[in-house]
């Protein structure tokens, strides 16, 4: 496959002694000798120490095998050939009580999903001090000692309280952090890291980056670092690996591989990854002028979409032991939104800011607290069930989970057909199946897949037959509530290429959803940014790009990865840390100020009023102005 | 490609765990038995000469094999036993085909309007069947069963079916709250769906596969209780056969003529081996769990 | 942690005063009476009208219904009309200890077998360890009381003579045996699978691969991480499991002839003692949701941490 001699030496191990972690030819397979599927074949790879190898790949390309075989971990069913080294030892056929003294000893590893990761029924100083005594021998009370220690040193705020925790307790970040002081505990000269940002918001996931690549360079780690994304490469990696269906494509330095990849697929990906970076590209019109942004819309044509003062509060009930009042959690306060015809606005923030249920509430799937809902012009308030009903062929919304949004038991025709069937019962059959047949020519999906079901279908062409279930009674505003993030990164391309393609064609709206800001520029034209479930910042997004406003949408902005292997190591040792409070109880004020590294004393008092940021956006900020430009 | 062309119910996601169900060796040997038992149990009867109630003076408590005519053996009154077996087969199992039914009917529209209104409604509806669930349930249908009628079949099925429908409430609510929640619904909603459309189109066929799956769970449960009535005295009656009775008498007389329990008992568990083995494949092959 | 207990023994009063305002209304709705007939005899209109004004039950129903509720607020259960030298209470006071012990034993014994049982076959999944437990459990599954206790009688008592077939004694170990391994067979078979099942899902969490790569070894790992909660399942079983031995015993108290409280249940039902039934519904009743009470905080007291989502 990879026409590269085995292995050029990294820049870094390059004279130095042998390399700490040496894998030669290893194969990895699944079932019996009779009917094995291979997961990885032929893997050669070096990790020297102080050194980070990033393994890249899509999913299902066998990049997680590869390290739970090196590290005997595989089910019982995987089978691994081929050798191991380890410090010159062979860790392939090593027995089990051996194994388990070099396994956290002297390898850490750092899960994806730190929830799942952490044993949920023992708190995180139990689990930490075990490891420490199992490895080190160490006193019960010595251990403890050195938990809160390195609880601190990976900068979880509160450690001694975090001890006593839960992992439930934790928000996800923390247990990241958690994980990774549990995996550094041990003085390991290796740490494994397995896709340990995937799950995080952009924010934390800087900070996570942040810390590891810190850890590297003050104790001379060699890092491992599996991912699929690529900008956590530019930041942290040395050295790539890249795989494709269990075989190495490329192998580089960090580099050439970001400049000049050598490998089609590695170009591929670096180019779906560097386009959903990107703006829209000029051909695409822009429907809204900057200056209009905010500003009353043209008389006579109303908006697809107004809301005003919409409020959301969830009742929360005391769980398990606890018994207490009622609480309320405000997850939507007063929000002024209005998309206009043709206009396309994304709603931007991180878990818990309530973007998604600001679209749900605004398209009356959930109830609201107050506020005023207006569709197509009509008050949504004064409309009967019926009317409701019929109102909603409108405003169709594609959800996050592509196997989640269709019913299992319809074939993609059926489910493309269904709306038709509802709103326009007196079609022929022959009229319907012509629509049917357009729809999924103009999503790309081949009429071979009618008859399939959803679980015959891979995520894209899921997402792509909601998309088209959608679009069969052309909507005049589409509503998408994080399409993209359940897919991977050339999937995402296509679907957003397709998104953007059916816009231009009909002129419809879209209101797009998502924790992803460079998906927000390369498809939106506005943008709101949310947090804790209030309005930050609303902008047009050449304006909030260029030049934002809000010290949180630059701290948004801070956390996109460039992929670019020189400026991004530097961003992330800038990354500033802090932790979203619970939106239970959310601080007074000025709801960011607690992150804010701007926040004064008026901050805590006065929550700032929408001021006009005379490019037609709007910032709620006391400061913005005084602040220095970014 | 074109793999499934199976129609509903077993369309779709159910035609892998049909393929799954059918891989499994225990689950064809179960449904092979079962069909054979059953057969057994509604021909056999007509092919003998013996009937269930006819007296052979000549061959009174009679051992298995001795004889001809009787292969299994007789009771104390000359009563062929295989014969009277397999009408008490046939008997458990109409009683619990029934009894099933009747706990389904009631059990399915508990569970599912409770699940699908959610709220209030759901809260008073499940809180009911916690209560209800927490009692000694089997005491009152004992106490059912031993106040009104002694030989009448209707009320076996009432209060069989009375202990029955708890257990599918539960069920079928917890799937038709789990559906509440689903993206497609919620898609189908958005896109404009009225509550009826959305139960009829989504919900129900989603409930049909696990209610099924489930309905041939309660199956030998119900065989079980039946049996346990009839042999505390209270349920199928003399000289009427099931299983339960056939085990009761065979009880009393077991120092003498051991067949007379070994028989019937024999037939009734490799009745409930099967059952539950089949059942639990189904269910098994309908989890998405296992992969 | 005491006061939610408290709070949750509170809840049950509600319950079981639906429960016995329900029994009562089966027990008073059926047709016939106590005293229909004595002995076999027919009672003339007057004797039984002197009867039955004598044990209040000519009085509305409505009134008997409170009668009977301010007695059992007292703890008194009222006379047995079938055993008219006795009242409920001393009748339940007789027979109760036997049938909880033989109870508590069956439960007992089903908790040392089935869950260790479990707990070898997840760990030797596939192997012969695993199928024999399983087929063993499918077995037991499908072999009720009243088919076991008898099997057991012929083969224990009546062939190998090692145990007796029937008696008390005291509650001596040989003659307690037989009846709790019957009523114990099914419960262990289904912790067993309980157990089996809430194993092999959490061994193949992810957070055992993770203790698993810091080092722990196998047997902390399972010590320590694994088997708290995979027997949630099995300990959340055990509320109904305990039902089920107290319903069970009414089998096995009639085949081993044991003096226990099973049969005042049914005889109590054809006499129309109505005291006695609803005597034995209430006791069972509180039996019963105490033992699912006992079951659920004992389930909270495993699982603290797993509370987050």
């Amino acid at each position: 496959m990879s026409p590269e001699t085995p292995l050029p030496p990294g820049s870094l191990a390059a004279g130095a002694a042998a390399p700490l972690l040496q894998v030669r030819g290893l194969d990895v397979r699944f079932g019996g000798a009779r009917g094995a599927q291979w997961a990885l074949r032929d893997i050669d790879l070096d990790v020297a120490r102080g050194e980070c190898l990033a393994v890249v790949g899509e999913s299902g390309a066998g990049k997680s095998q590869l390290f739970l075989a090196a590290m005997g971990l595989l089910p019982a069913n995987g089978h691994a050939t081929g050798s191991v080294r380890y410090a010159g030892r062979e860790l392939l056929g090593l027995p089990q009580s051996q194994l388990d003294r070099v396994r956290g000893a002297e390898i850490g590893m750092v899960f994806q999903d730190p929830l799942g990761s952490l044993t949920p029924h023992r708190t995180i100083g139990q689990q930490m001090t075990e490891v420490l005594v199992r490895h080190q021998g160490a006193s019960r009370t010595a251990a403890h000692a050195s938990a809160l220690e390195l609880l601190a040193r990976v900068r979880v705020s509160e450690p001694r309280r975090r001890l006593a925790q839960y992992p439930g307790e934790l928000s996800g970040g923390m247990r990241q952090r958690v994980m990774i002081a549990m995996a550094i505990s041990t003085s390991p000269q290796l740490l494994i890291a397995d896709e340990p940002t995937t799950a995080l918001d952009v924010t934390v996931q800087a900070q996570i980056l942040a810390l590891l690549l810190e850890l590297k360079r003050e104790r001379r780690l060699a890092l491992v670092l599996i991912t699929h994304d690529l900008g956590a490469v530019a930041g942290l990696a040395d050295r790539v690996l890249v795989l494709r269906h269990g075989r190495t494509v490329e192998s580089d330095t960090v580099t050439d591989l970001l400049g000049s990849p050598r490998a089609a697929y590695s170009r591929a990906l670096l180019a779906d990854a560097r386009a959903l970076a990107q703006p829209p590209p000029a051909t695409l019109p822009r429907l809204q002028s900057a200056d209009a942004v905010g500003a009353p819309l043209p008389a006579g044509v109303p908006p697809l979409l107004e809301v005003s003062g919409l409020s959301v509060r969830f009742p929360v009930r005391g769980q398990g032991w606890r018994v207490g009042a009622p609480q309320g959690l405000q997850a939507l306060q007063a929000i002024d939104l209005s998309v206009g015809a043709g206009e396309s606005v994304a709603v931007v923030g991180e878990s818990g800011s309530g973007k998604s249920t600001l679209v749900r509430a605004a398209l009356a799937l959930v109830p609201r607290s107050a506020g005023r809902i207006v569709w197509l012009g009509r008050d949504v308030g004064s409309l009967t069930a019926g009317e409701l009903q019929a109102a909603r062929r409108r405003l169709p919304i594609v959800f996050q989970d592509p196997f989640g949004s269709l019913d299992p038991r319809m074939t993609v025709a059926q489910a493309i057909t269904e709306p038709l069937r509802v709103h326009e019962p007196a079609l022929s059959p022959a009229a319907r199946q012509g629509r049917v047949g357009v729809v999924m020519e103009a999503l790309k999906l081949p009429a071979s897949l009618a008859a399939r079901y959803p679980h015959e279908l891979s995520g894209g062409q899921c997402q792509r037959t909601a998309i088209a279930r959608a679009m069969i009674l052309e909507p005049q505003l589409l509503v998408c509530d994080e399409p993209l993030s359940a897919l991977d990164v050339s999937t995402q391309h296509e679907v957003v290429e397709l998104l953007a393609g059916l816009r231009q064609h009909s002129g419809m709206g879209l209101l797009f959803v998502t924790h992803n800001l460079a998906l927000a520029r390369r498809l939106c034209t506005r943008v709101l940014v949310l947090y804790l479930g209030r309005m930050l910042e609303l902008a047009d997004a050449q304006r909030l790009f260029t030049r934002p406003a809000h010290p949180y949408t630059r701290e948004l902005l801070a956390a996109i990865p460039l992929l670019d292997a020189v400026l991004q190591p530097r961003r992330l040792a800038q990354v500033r840390g802090g932790e979203v409070p619970s939106p239970l109880a959310p601080p007074s004020g000025c709801v960011y100020r607690t992150r804010c590294p701007h926040a004064v004393e008026r901050c805590t008092r006065e929550v700032p009023s929408w001021e006009a940021d005379g490019a037609g956006g709007l910032v709620a900020c006391h400061r913005w102005r005084e602040l220095p430009a970014p | 490609m074109h793999a499934v062309t199976e129609s509903a119910p077993f369309a779709g996601a159910s035609a892998t765990a049909w393929r799954r169900l059918r891989a499994s060796r225990a689950a064809r040997w179960s449904a092979g038995i079962l069909g054979l038992m059953a057969l057994l149990a509604l021909a056999g009867p007509l092919l003998s000469p013996w009937s269930y109630d006819s007296l052979d003076w000549q061959h009174l408590a009679l051992a298995p094999g001795s004889a001809g005519a009787h292969w299994l053996g007789t009771d104390r009154l000359g009563r062929d036993l295989l014969v009277r077996t397999l009408h008490g087969v046939r008997l458990s199992l109409w009683i619990s085909v029934m009894a099933s039914l009747v706990s389904l009917a009631v059990g399915v529209a508990w569970g599912a309007i409770a699940g699908f209104s959610g709220g209030r409604t759901d809260g008073w509806m499940m809180r009911t069947v916690d209560v209800l669930y927490a009692l000694p349930y089997l005491f009152i249908v004992i106490v059912l069963g031993t106040l009104f009628s002694r030989n009448s079949l209707a009320a076996l099925f009432v209060a069989l079916g009375a202990v029955g429908w708890l257990t599918t409430a539960r069920i079928v609510r917890g799937q038709a709250a789990a559906l509440r929640g689903r993206d497609f619904v919620l898609a189908a909603r958005a896109l404009g769906l009225t509550t009826p459309q959305i139960l009829w189109r989504h919900v129900i066929p989603n409930l049909l596969g696990p209610v099924l799956v489930y309905m041939l769970l309660v199956v030998p449960q119900m065989i079980l209780y039946e049996s346990f009535l009839s042999f505390l005295g209270l349920g199928v009656q003399e000289p009427h056969a099931s299983l339960g009775n056939l085990i009761l008498a065979g009880a009393q007389e077991m120092e003498s003529a051991p067949w007379m329990l070994l028989v019937p008992a024999g037939f009734l568990v490799v009745l409930l081996l099967c059952l539950n083995t089949l059942g639990d494949a189904l269910r098994d092959a309908f989890d998405p769990h296992e992969s | 942690m005491l006061r939610y207990a408290l709070r949750r023994l509170a809840a049950l009063i509600p319950v079981l005063l639906a429960l016995v305002t329900l029994s009562f209304a089966v027990v008073r709705l059926a047709p016939g009476g106590p005293f229909d007939a004595v002995q076999g005899q027919a009672l003339t209109p007057q004797v039984r009208a002197n009867l039955q004004h004598f044990y209040g039950l000519d009085q509305p129903l409505p009134r008997q219904y409170l009668n009977y509720l301010s007695g059992l607020a007292r703890g008194d259960f009222g006379p047995s009309l079938s055993q008219r030298d006795f009242t409920v209470s001393e009748l339940l006071a007789r027979g109760l200890p036997v049938s909880l012990t033989v109870g508590a034993t069956a439960l007992l014994l089903a908790i040392l077998c089935g869950i260790p049982a479990g707990i070898l076959a997840a760990l030797r999944r596939g192997r012969f360890a695993d199928r024999a437990v399983s087929a063993l459990a499918a077995l037991a599954i499908a072999l009720p009381g009243f088919v076991t206790a008898p099997l057991l009688v012929l083969v224990f008592a009546l062939h190998l003579q090692w145990l007796p077939a029937a008696g008390w004694e005291g509650g001596s170990l040989r003659y307690l045996l037989l009846p709790a391994l019957t009523l114990a067979l099914p419960i262990a078979a289904v912790l067993a699978r309980l157990t089996r099942t809430g194993l092999l899902e959490v061994l193949s969490s992810r957070w055992i691969l993770a203790a698993r790569a810091r080092g722990l070894g196998d047997a902390r790992v399972l010590w320590g991480h694994a088997l708290r909660p995979a027997l949630l399942p099995a300990v959340n079983y055990l509320g109904p499991a305990a039902a089920f031995a107290v319903t069970g015993s009414l089998v096995v108290e009639t085949v081993f002839g044991l003096p226990g409280t099973g049969r005042f249940l049914v005889q109590g039902a054809v006499d129309r003692d109505y005291p006695l039934v609803m005597g034995m519904v209430v006791v069972y009743g509180v039996v019963t949701l105490l033992c699912n009470l006992a079951a659920d905080l004992l389930q909270g007291a495993l699982d603290p941490g797993a509370r987050g989502d």
